[in-house]
């Protein structure tokens, strides 16, 4: 008896946790496949009446949606290959090789980090408008590059000293270079690590606002959040522009999320070679 | 290094060719470092010196301490610290006391435990701009699933409109968004406790709450300490939540020193002015990674 309300007290508070994270996202779903004069009924129905895509479909044909979209995966599809290029060989020499400055050079990654977006914001500002830079794809390209290299570097890290040095000693040792041991050696066992600090960036830049707020003004040019908040503004219709667009900017994440899981469980596991 | 014999010349130069190699590694992101971080910071510093105009930013003009003595006669700048203080420690300490409560909850086991936990990691995954749409769209004070659900208990309540239940709103949408992190971190090292110290508990006669606050919690403790710490210094800097769901108002009740920064700058049309504000911000920072780095040392394991 008591075991049986134990069990039956465990999945309510599963319940109310799953319905906690899950109730906003499936409440924005199931309103953004109502008719438009079901959305604004009074008290809310719970399930529509009958399921529409009108909204999605005049999404996509009255406004930019698509060109915001294309324009947020354009600029994260660069900006996380190009923090990861840069980044790696840069992560790697912080865990292997000793030279002065070395710590304080870690520790100001770490502090960046941290650092204040409007505090790189203003100045980059300052900057890209002298360099003739704002409101260009280029500008938020390189401000996204700054904004995700610290935090890359500072996960890599950990990987690469999760990675025990012996294997290259032992690749080195066989006559392999120190290139030759990074590229076949470290590399395919760094692989999780990449993967997962890469789809960490590429989720950072689906979601800046901010960096995008200064320097991006043109239609044409505004990525997601900057595009979906200028919706916001307008009045009438809007929420059914509004809803679709919620999902349809979360679908390709939670794509990514599924990735995002099994890559973990791999980075796991390429530790597991530690011992 | 005298002795010039074949083996202490091929020494020399491995360690020079190793040298190189870690330079050649290096010479990337020093120069993205240097360019991009390093550059700005030090270029914010210059510009809070200064008045620049936002039509104008060419044309920066020298006026010394002027910025900085302005602000702090500020009753606004005061106002927003206090702000971003009251929205900072609600929502840390909200998804400190959640992310504990649901990490030790998804380290029972039960079936399902494995699709929960990855359900708990969604809000860290979706950007802000949806999370602020949502909540937006289920507060709507006309139309919103929120207020329906109040109506029968005679509430009908303008979250958005009114000072203290906008501030509510940002703190509860900051919770369910970002407590996650607190989840993750606290549940990986839930996992390395060890059983024994339980077993040895239960032997002894303990309950389930002498273990959480015996066991559990003294464990924890230097974990849960990093996590606050983090998420105080990420909350009180963020801009985009706070500006997309109130903008700051009703009335600046939720204006936090971002917000103040973003408006100096662009409507108050004092760029310089918003840089003296992040120089704020900056000094709270460089205090809080003080305290952060002085206790924890988070580069001990590479000596």
């Amino acid at each position: 008896m008591i075991r049986n309300l134990r069990t039956v007290g465990k999945y309510s508070v599963a319940v109310l946790i799953g319905g906690f994270i899950l109730t906003p996202l499936l409440w924005t779903l199931v309103c953004s496949l109502k008719p438009s004069s079901e959305l604004l009924r009074y008290p809310p129905t719970f399930l529509p009446g009958k399921i529409i895509l009108s909204h999605y479909y005049n999404l996509l044909k009255d406004t930019f949606f698509s060109t915001y979209f294309f324009n947020s995966l354009f600029v994260a599809l660069i900006t996380t290959p190009l923090t990861l290029i840069i980044a790696t060989p840069g992560a790697y020499a912080l865990t292997r090789f000793r030279f002065r400055g070395r710590d304080v050079f870690a520790t100001f990654l770490l502090f960046s980090y941290m650092v204040p977006l409007l505090l790189l914001g203003l100045p980059m500002f300052m900057l890209m408008s002298r360099l003739q830079l704002l409101n260009t794809r280029l500008s938020l390209i390189i401000s996204y590059t700054a904004f995700c290299l610290p935090f890359c570097m500072w996960m890599l890290r950990s990987f690469f000293l999760s990675i025990p040095r012996s294997l290259e000693e032992a690749a080195m040792v066989d006559g392999a270079s120190r290139g030759q041991a990074l590229l076949r050696i470290v590399m395919p066992l760094a692989m999780p690590g990449l993967i997962s600090c890469g789809i960490f960036t590429f989720v950072l830049v689906w979601n800046e606002y901010a960096l995008a707020l200064l320097f991006i003004r043109s239609e044409q040019l505004k990525t997601l959040p900057l595009g979906m908040a200028a919706f916001m503004g307008q009045v009438a219709s809007q929420w059914g522009y509004l809803l679709p667009a919620i999902i349809l900017m979360i679908a390709p994440l939670l794509f990514l999320f599924m990735f995002i899981q099994k890559a973990l469980v791999r980075g796991f596991l390429a530790g597991a070679t530690k011992g | 290094m005298k002795q010039v014999n074949g083996t202490g010349w091929s020494r020399v130069t491995y360690e020079q060719s190793e040298r190189r190699f870690a330079i050649k590694l290096l010479l990337p992101t020093l120069a993205c470092v240097g360019g991009l971080i390093v550059l700005p910071i030090l270029y914010n510093i210059y510009l809070s010196f200064h008045f620049v105009s936002s039509f104008d930013p060419g044309h920066p003009r020298f006026v010394g301490l002027e910025n900085y003595r302005e602000l702090l006669q500020n009753d606004v700048f005061w106002n927003d610290l206090i702000n971003g203080i009251v929205y900072t420690f609600s929502s840390v300490v909200l998804q400190i006391t959640l992310g504990l409560g649901f990490a030790v909850f998804l380290n029972k086991e039960f079936v399902g435990r494995n699709l929960l936990r990855g359900i708990v990691l969604l809000p860290y995954l979706i950007p802000t701009v949806c999370a602020v749409f949502m909540a937006k769209w289920m507060l709507e004070p006309v139309h919103g699933i929120v207020n329906a659900f109040l109506q029968p208990i005679g509430l009908s309540v303008n979250w958005l409109g009114k000072p203290i239940p906008a501030m509510i709103s940002a703190i509860l949408v900051n919770t369910w968004r970002f407590f996650p992190f607190v989840e993750i971190a606290i549940l990986a090292r839930l996992q390395t406790i060890s059983p024994s110290l339980y077993e040895a508990a239960e032997i002894d006669g303990a309950n389930s709450w002498q273990k959480f606050f015996h066991i559990t919690l003294p464990e924890l403790s230097s974990l849960l300490f990093v996590v606050a710490l983090l998420r105080t210094i990420w909350t009180f800097n963020d801009f985009q939540l706070v500006f997309l769901l109130t903008g700051g108002g009703p009335m600046n009740s939720t204006e936090i020193l971002p917000l103040l920064a973003y408006r100096e700058a662009f409507d108050n049309n004092n760029i310089g002015m918003g840089c003296t504000v992040a120089m704020f911000m900056t000094f709270i920072l460089i205090v809080t990674f003080g305290i952060y780095y002085k206790i924890f040392k988070p580069l001990k394991e590479t000596h």
